[in-house]
């Protein structure tokens, strides 16, 4: 090449780069109003302190236990980690990426997305993955996870995928082209609306009840990874009854702590004793619980945890103090938030269903 | 007569180059992903046929008030799971671009039979009988799998008990 | 691998890059080895084929050739033959030749047609007695009809003695399998293509950045262009419900989608053999600034054209009985139609050739026969024109030429719906619904919104259609684009190719969401 056109050559290189970076970061969706589940995996990476329970699953622990009131109530530093539609070897890798991060005294892992051998769509699985920090953990995910059709690339270089929304673009995404606003509290997802559970249809049919190969082999790498890291990893089905979660499966997982000597607890049977009420303490009519129902539960399950477990109380150290306290204002200035809506206007209109159609 | 022979063979050449021509392309997109019943498995009742993947809204409305309906948002609003239930018969739907097709059909009381004619309370003979060799067996279900559809006769000590149909495409 | 996967960008990308890092002498390997992983990588079965057809043909032209030799050595060291001994010998040399040949030519064809021409005779043996055969599964080698056509030609150029036959196994296997112009052409000959195909290129940045700029524009106009028209196209054919003014929507769309979906592979084809320094034949000349439907076919699928007029057009019009047959009608019809003999029937067997060439239908039948029968009427109305424009003085007037663009732009995109509707009948009849249910207001009420574009896509189409507009209406009047930005400051050129870059990134149709839509011509 000649002298004098290389520079110009590298410009316009540089230029290119530079045009599709700014295009990316307006074009990957940000998930801060309505959808917000695809926010939170990566706010995990904000925390600036270490957290001695995490637990990992789907909407099942994301929308039922409030890490507010096991910090309030025990002093238990905790997070969820995860996201809509979470599945099992994605739970793993986010425990495995967790792992590299911290090493807390406990992992509860919410068995319900055991029932999903296959991943279930493209949507949920960009939602849990796009968040996650690069490194082995992210790259085995997204190979994992895949659905026919998804591009390894696209992954690496998300504008490949999102590049079409310039027809949909919202101030939400000029907003926060370089900073995301938090959306969950220490990975919990508040809705403080009502809507009592009603009943549910009979559970489907099944021809087999066998969980399967895969999401099996992930439980077991994950208790492996627990036990391998200190960690100790306790199995749960959260307190919700639809999607039907059949007798049949619940012995394979209690079969499966058994075997590796977890502990395993299925919640459904324990409402009473807990105190859950789901005519007033769910939100979606009994899909998940509100806030009402996720404080009621956290502290519940905290003080069975204590039973078990020798989960410090980290209240009275500055560092703990300083972030929870940022917490715990944050949570509550949203909950007065949501109430304030819900007095206004009978209904949630910044958050959820409502904020997605607007 | 050489020179002939050639022209016809060079002619035969360009005859031979058949393919699925300009329209090729579309035909390969337009099948792609897209849903749509394409199973000989079909269930038929009140006189409509509810293939798995087939669009919902026309049956529902050809099917008439069901005796039950329940709706549930999918987690990150991905759209409603909805399930319709018409006495013994229970249809659930999948939502895809904005409408819903049929994930399953599940046959629950001797009301219904399926088109071949087996009713719950058959037994699994009359059932190897009306479809032939399935699948797969087990002890609790013999299969067939058609097309999209997966054809499921759950079966109690040798007795049908349930019988689903399931979309593999969903 | 579509030219349009991620994996074929990155192939092309390690490609490219070994090519100029690897010795001269080696490049034409890598270019075999590339070549052979591309089409592996289609499926591992192709390669057979591909191999049976590079092996015959080199060692038939290998006979041919020698054949020839033979023939040149054994007269010229028989100076004394008289004429009838000289022809006798190549009688002899031709007839062994011959042989060869139509061996040759019997086993690619045989393949060919069993490959693809099998379920077309099942469907239309179905179709005549009412039989219930069942179509058979079979494999179609990707690219086999463009690959043996070009392989083809090369033995039919080595047994007529304009070819030399190539000596090296691997060379003539390049040649055969060359993979830019494997999927969609251009169907290259072996003099031209050779020329530069096994010459060492050392990198030079004006060749590499035209080639990639090409590249670029070719991937342009196929993923914003013709992939965003797809969706309207598929609903306007697909659905007899569009009647009407909706005909002329889906001429129109699917005449600019085809014309970008096939333009844009060989832009990006003819690009990457640019970039590596490799010349192949141009495929396309601005066709649809054709004032009349021969030169339209003069300037679309150029290649192609030739091929047919090379290797039917002409061995028809001069075979033995074709030149009876036009001695005949003289003689028995009058100078007038004895004259005409040969040209119809050999444009015929050509126009037929190629409807089928476009499709196993009836329909691509039909398509190939309208397009005669419209340059044959258009060549007997010449005498009428002549005296119109001796009347009226147009020729050359702006407003008349582009009266003429238009028309035969519409003329050649109403043939072409023979393509999509599929359906001899029903093409008829929807193309005569334009002129009884014609409803303008389709194109200003919004109906043409509820085709699976929005307004965001109708305004990215219009303005990208406006580039590719203002790119041709350039060429046409100053030449190379690529050569008018090169002579502008450096930064232009780039910065243009940097645009075009960001942009087919940005507002292609691609990825999830888009049906992966292959180029319309990979499939022959």
């Amino acid at each position: 090449m000649k002298g004098r056109r290389w520079p110009a050559a590298l410009l316009a290189a540089v230029c290119a780069l530079g045009a599709l970076y700014l295009a990316q970061r307006l074009l990957v969706p940000k998930y801060q109003t309505g959808v917000v589940e695809g926010s939170m995996v990566a706010e995990y990476y904000r925390e600036t302190v270490d957290h001695d329970l995490v637990f990992i699953g789907d909407c099942e622990v994301y929308e039922n236990f409030s890490p507010i009131t096991l910090w309030e109530t025990y002093g238990i530093s905790s997070y969820i980690r995860g996201s809509a539609q979470q599945l099992t070897w994605q739970s793993y890798y986010l425990l495995e990426d967790t792992l590299r991060h911290e090493t807390p005294r406990a992992v509860v892992y919410n068995v319900q997305a055991l029932q999903f051998s296959q991943p279930q769509s493209e949507a949920y699985n960009r939602m849990t993955i796009d968040g996650m920090r690069w490194g082995p953990a992210k790259v085995r995910c997204i190979l994992a996870s895949m659905t026919e059709g998804e591009h390894f690339i696209e992954y690496l270089f998300p504008l490949l995928r999102y590049h079409d929304r310039w027809g949909e673009l919202t101030g939400d995404d000029v907003e926060h082209l370089f900073s995301k606003d938090p959306v969950t509290h220490a990975g919990y997802y508040m809705r403080v609306d009502v809507k009592a559970q009603t009943g549910f249809p009979e559970p489907r049919m099944l021809a087999d009840y066998t969980l399967g190969e895969k999401p099996m082999d992930y439980l077991g790498r994950m208790a492996d990874l627990c036990r391998e890291k200190g960690v100790e990893l306790i199995l749960i089905k959260a307190p919700i009854e639809y999607p039907h979660w059949y007798d049949e499966w619940d012995r394979q997982a209690a079969a499966f702590a058994a075997e590796r000597g977890l502990t395993y607890l299925n919640l459904i049977p324990l409402r009473e004793e807990i105190g859950l009420d789901m005519s007033t303490d769910t939100y979606d009519a009994g899909l998940h619980l509100n806030t009402g129902g996720a404080e009621k539960l956290a502290a519940w399950f905290g003080g069975w945890l204590l039973e078990r477990t020798d989960l410090p109380d980290r209240r009275g150290e500055a560092a703990y103090d300083a972030a929870w306290r940022e917490k715990t204002d944050y949570y509550n200035a949203m909950k007065e938030r949501q109430y304030a809506e819900l007095a206004q206007y009978g209904e949630l209109v910044s958050f959820g269903a409502n904020a997605v159609e607007r | 007569m050489r020179k002939r022979a050639l022209t016809a063979l060079v002619c035969a050449v360009a005859l031979a180059c058949l393919s699925a021509g300009c329209g090729s392309g579309k035909d390969a997109a337009a099948d792609g992903g897209q849903a749509g019943p394409s199973s000989k498995y079909v269930f038929e009742f009140k006189g409509v046929e509810v293939a798995v993947n087939a669009e919902m809204a026309p049956l529902a409305e050809a099917l008439g008030e069901p005796s039950d309906y329940f709706e549930s948002e999918s987690c990150a609003f991905q759209g409603l799971d909805k399930v319709y239930t018409y006495g013994g018969v229970t249809v659930r739907t999948y939502p895809q671009d904005g409408k819903d097709y049929v994930l399953s059909v599940e046959l629950r009381d001797d009301a219904f039979p399926t088109r071949e004619g087996i009713y719950i309370g058959a037994d699994r003979d009359a059932v190897l009988e009306a479809y032939g060799q399935p699948a797969d067996e087990t002890g609790a279900a013999v299969r067939y799998v058609d097309g999209d559809c997966t054809l499921a006769f759950l079966l109690t000590d040798g007795t049908v008990t349930g019988i689903t149909y399931t979309s593999d495409a969903a | 691998m579509l030219f349009t996967s991620y994996a074929f960008v990155g192939f092309l990308a390690l490609t490219l890059l070994a090519y100029y890092l690897v010795p001269g002498r080696c490049q034409w390997p890598l270019l075999l080895a590339a070549s052979y992983v591309f089409y592996w990588a289609a499926s591992p079965w192709y390669l057979l084929f591909i191999l049976v057809t590079t092996a015959s043909a080199y060692g038939v032209s290998l006979k041919l050739a020698a054949l020839s030799g033979e023939q040149r050595a054994y007269l010229a060291a028989h100076g004394d033959l008289t004429r009838e001994e000289k022809r006798a010998f190549r009688a002899g040399i031709k007839k062994r030749k011959w042989a060869w040949l139509l061996g040759c030519l019997a086993l690619n064809i045989g393949i060919l047609a069993v490959t693809k021409y099998t379920n077309f005779v099942i469907r239309s043996l179905n179709a005549l007695t009412g039989g219930g055969l069942r179509p058979v599964d079979m494999i179609v080698p990707m690219g086999i009809s463009f690959y043996t056509f070009q392989t083809v030609g090369y033995v039919i150029d080595v047994y007529r003695d304009r070819q030399p036959a190539q000596r090296n196994f691997f060379k003539l296997a390049l040649f055969v399998s060359f993979f830019p112009q494997l999927v969609q052409g251009p169907i290259s000959r072996y003099g031209q293509l050779s020329e530069t195909l096994f010459t060492p290129h050392r990198f030079q940045e004006k060749t590499f950045s035209f080639g990639l700029m090409r590249v670029l524009w070719g991937y342009f106009k196929k993923v914003v262009l013709a992939d965003r028209l797809l969706p309207a196209v598929t609903a306007l054919t697909g659905d007899a419900a569009y009647t009407g003014a909706y005909v002329l929507a889906a001429m129109l769309f699917y005449a600019f989608e085809l014309y970008c979906d096939f333009t844009g592979g060989i832009d990006i084809t003819i690009g990457i053999g640019e970039a590596m320094g490799i010349r192949m034949p141009e495929n396309f000349d601005l066709p649809y600034f054709s004032k009349n439907i021969r030169e339209y076919w003069n300037r679309w699928h150029i290649t192609m054209g030739t091929w047919f007029t090379d290797y039917i057009f002409y061995p028809i019009s001069v075979c033995r009985p074709m030149l009876r047959l036009s001695k005949w009608s003289r003689e028995h019809l009058g100078q007038a139609v004895g004259k005409r003999v040969t040209v119809y029937l050999s444009s015929f067997a050509v126009w037929l050739a190629t409807g089928i060439w476009h499709g196993a239908a009836w329909n691509f039948v039909a398509w190939g026969l309208t397009n005669w029968a419209v340059i044959m009427i258009s060549q007997e109305l010449e005498p009428l024109y002549e005296r119109f424009h001796r009347r009226f003085a147009l020729r050359g007037k702006a407003p008349y030429e582009a009266f003429q663009v238009v028309r035969t732009v519409l003329l050649m995109s109403a043939i072409r719906m023979f393509d999509c509707y599929r359906d001899v009948p029903l093409t008829i009849a929807m193309l005569g619904s334009m002129f009884t249910r014609f409803d303008p207001r389709i194109f200003t009420d919004g109906s043409l919104l509820d085709l699976g574009l929005d307004g965001a896509d109708l305004l990215v189409l219009g303005l990208g259609l406006a580039v590719a507009l203002a790119v041709s209406l350039f060429k046409r009047k100053k030449g190379s684009v690529r050569q008018a930005l090169y002579e502008k400051p450096a930064a232009v050129f780039y910065g243009t190719m940097a645009a075009l870059l960001v942009c087919t990134v940005v507002f292609g149709a691609y990825g999830a969401g888009y049906d992966a839509a292959q180029f319309i011509y990979n499939r022959f």
